[in-house]
């Protein structure tokens, strides 16, 4: 499939497509970078290819080489559910690429991205600001030659304190001062909403200009939580990344550490064995669960309806002693590893599970007699937060999200990893897209969790959870304590790292919010040399201005909480 | 691939009138005072089902596979049996362990004339102790360390150790879980 892209691409674009390659099927292209704004047209606009959702764009810094920056697109098409990595090159001294953004609006934060991240400008991007890291900052951190340890002015020894952020402040957005019909028409008032807010369970600024109490315009601001998660992941070993991965998205943290292993194993091009995938879906779903019932909980909580939240924190925590059980950890749980798990399923697991579950649904069950048929909470989240599937997907969302505005789009079916393809599950889908189905869509996903999670307990193979290659995966300790050879690879292991062949592999796997997708490029070398995560927050919150545009105020509360943007995961 | 799409259902539209307001008042009160009794029933018989814990003075009890902070195992003659090889400081991702080893006339004789954790770096991530070849470093159940300084989260050699009898539980976890 992936051939007959590229051959597509190739007849169209003889002389603009410079390479094309796939890898581990992956498919990809290299493309001129001035022409890349017709071939972005051309991929979305194909009856045969369609290529309507924009993954992610990000850059890779091949310092050293002409041209150094390489642009990279992941493109997905929601119709044929096939994938295409797009790649341009552009020199240090002109650094400069056309916008894809007239195709696909979602390209907007993540063009700002790689330019905060790696000086890169893109010419006809309609506001090419800093997006995670302010004004002030000097360099750009992603860049190689951008020391890890440099500090910056506004912080550590010397820092200009004190440094007002007011209206005045050159981050201060400028909103257009649009009029919208039928509404009061008077002097606008500008809100800031957060970052610190307890309405927003992230920290997230909004800054709105109202009308009355109708948002006329609003400026999403994320980045708060920003902590150089890639930066931090390319300058240690593959395994040292796991642990990071747990603190992208914290209520979910196992689904996290699944997909970035999936794409270390990816590179090697082996499977983790049959048992492992198992214990692997059973524990994915387990943390499906834990974040859906913190986003419905805490979308109450914000509705003013306590009771709802304390049953769903009550519900998490019964999830969580079995995600306890399994890694010792409740929130990061550090638990996959690159062609295996940290631990086989302690005894008694299914026991506890089967216990546990039920007493979690039975909570979902109080909760939503609580809150489905309440004229308050319904009158909070009905026909709140709408936009058409097609703006959605044109945004990158994904997601609970995307399915709630009826968009079949469940990586687990659609291109279905691990063993998805062998359990028995429904995707629930919404009909109208407002918060309401949002709402239902994570409800009914938290059942199919469950159902999941049975029929994995009872399908659960015996056998090795780990790899047996001892290039990839530690040796068992025993084996350690009384062997040399196991005892040196143990040293290599942890001094080296594994170290996958030379390549590039994208990996997208269904986090609870979406798709969650690792680009990793390796170099032969124990450390990844560029390793991107494509967070599902992201892309989500992206379109929460226009969701939002022209409602009021209150309006947004439901919008933000049913977007549940965790901030770890969206800032990186 | 037995998977199928579904079409969540969505509720009847909300009837409006203070006959129905009143009956979702009552909807919910059903539900918050069957939690109320059967908590009040339990608290009567003395098997309370409140979920709440009452920490300090009730805890939990952790699961064996439970990570807390990371310590020295100390063998019966009351030293360590970490041999300063330096893997734990090699895996740690935050760099949060320190060791400089020295030799004794021991049988074992390297050991770590120094060995701090700051406590304040360590993520709990547990992979020093995957990477110790020794069972000399491992993941205790002690979660309560908070300091009144930052110097005071940097734990040393000697605050460090821990008799091996009171890491039973955690070494059978590892021995099961990260044999293979």
């Amino acid at each position: 499939m992936s051939d007959a892209i590229l051959d597509r691409l190739q007849q169209r674009f003889p002389d603009d497509v410079l390479a094309v390659d796939t890898y581990r099927g992956d498919a990809s292209a290299s493309v001129r970078a001035e022409r890349i704004l017709d071939v972005a047209r051309f991929l979305k606009d194909d009856p045969g290819l369609r290529f309507d959702m924009p993954i992610d764009v990000t850059a890779v810094d091949y310092i050293g080489q002409q041209p150094r920056f390489e642009i990279v697109y992941h493109l997905y098409s929601t119709t044929h559910h096939h994938r295409l990595r797009l790649k341009t090159r552009v020199p240090q001294d002109n650094a400069t690429v056309p916008s894809v953004t007239p195709v696909w609006v979602g390209a907007n934060w993540l063009e700002r991205e790689t330019w905060d991240m790696y000086g890169i400008r893109f010419t006809g991007h309609p506001d090419l600001r800093r997006i995670y890291l302010y004004e002030e900052f000097e360099g750009h951190p992603l860049r190689k030659d951008y020391p890890k340890e440099k500090r910056q002015p506004l912080i550590g020894p010397g820092s200009r304190r004190g440094a007002s952020v007011g209206d005045e402040h050159p981050y201060a957005v400028d909103l257009p001062q649009t009029k919208v019909e039928g509404m009061l028409g008077s002097e606008l008032m500008r809100v800031q909403l957060g970052p610190s807010h307890p309405a927003t369970h992230g920290t997230v600024r909004i800054v709105a200009d109202l009308d009355g109490e109708t948002i006329v315009n609003a400026d999403v601001q994320v980045g708060y939580l920003h902590r150089g998660f890639e930066k931090e992941c390319e300058s240690g070993f593959y395994y040292q990344a796991i642990p990071y991965t747990d603190r992208l998205n914290y209520s979910s943290a196992i689904l996290c550490n699944t997909g970035y292993c999936l794409a270390v194993e990816k590179l090697f091009g082996i499977e983790a064995p049959p048992r492992c995938q198992f214990i692997r879906v059973i524990a994915g779903e387990i943390a499906r669960m834990a974040d859906h019932f913190l986003c419905v909980g805490a979308t109450a909580l914000e509705l003013n309806a306590f009771t709802p939240f304390l049953y769903a924190l009550q519900a998490r925590e019964l999830i969580w002693d079995l995600v306890d059980a399994l890694c010792g950890g409740r929130v990061t749980s550090n638990y996959i590893r690159i062609g295996g798990v940290s631990a086989d399923l302690p005894a008694g697991f299914a026991d506890l599970a089967r216990a546990n579950i039920p007493k979690a649904l039975a909570q979902l069950d109080d909760m939503e007699r609580l809150l489905t048929e309440n004229p308050i909470f319904r009158a909070r989240m009905e026909g709140v937060g709408m936009l058409p599937a097609s703006e959605l997907i044109a945004y990158g969302v994904c997601g609970p999200l995307l399915r709630a505005a009826g968009v079949d789009l469940d990586l687990r079916r659609a291109q279905p990893y691990l063993v998805y393809d062998q359990v028995d599950f429904d995707v629930p889908l919404g009909s109208r897209g407002d918060n309401l189905d949002r709402y239902l869509v994570r409800v009914a996903e938290l059942r199919q969790s469950a159902r999941i999670i049975e029929q994995c307990l009872r399908m659960l193979p015996d056998g090795p959870v780990d790899s047996d290659d001892p290039a990839i995966r530690w040796p068992g300790k025993s084996r350690v304590f009384g062997r040399m050879e196991e005892l040196i690879d143990q040293f290599k292991q942890v001094t080296e790292g594994c170290k996958p062949p030379p390549g590039e592999v994208y990996v997208g796997t269904e986090s609870a919010n979406g798709e969650i997708g690792y680009f990793l490029v390796s170099d032969g070398t124990g450390k990844p040399y560029k390793c991107r995560a494509r967070t599902p927050s992201f892309s989500n919150t992206q379109p929460l201005a226009a969701m939002i545009k022209g409602r009021l105020l209150a309006d947004l509360v439901p919008t933000f909480d049913m977007i549940n943007m965790i901030g770890g995961e969206c800032d990186r | 691939m037995a998977t199928r799409t579904v079409s969540v259902r969505r509720p009847p539209p909300v009837r409006h009138g203070w006959l129905h307001s009143a009956g979702a008042i009552l909807v919910g009160l059903r539900v918050t005072s069957r939690h109320f009794f059967r908590n009040l029933w339990g608290f009567i018989r003395r098997k309370p089902t409140v979920f709440t814990v009452q920490y300090p003075e009730q805890r939990l009890e952790f699961p064996n596979a439970f990570r807390g902070m990371p310590v020295l195992v100390q063998m019966d003659n009351g030293k360590e049996r970490c041999v300063a090889c330096g893997l734990c400081e090699w895996a740690c991702p935050t760099d949060c362990i320190t060791i400089f080893p020295a030799e004794t006339e021991d049988e074992i004789e390297r050991y770590p004339a120094v060995f701090d954790i700051n406590m304040s770096r360590c993520m709990y991530c547990g992979l020093c102790e995957e990477a110790c070849p020794e069972e000399a470093i491992v993941m205790s159940q002690n979660v309560e360390i908070a300091a009144f300084s930052r110097r005071g989260t940097l734990w040393h050699k000697q605050d460090l150790l821990v008799p091996v009898s009171k890491l039973e539980k955690r070494l059978q976890h590892m021995r099961r879980g990260y044999d293979r």
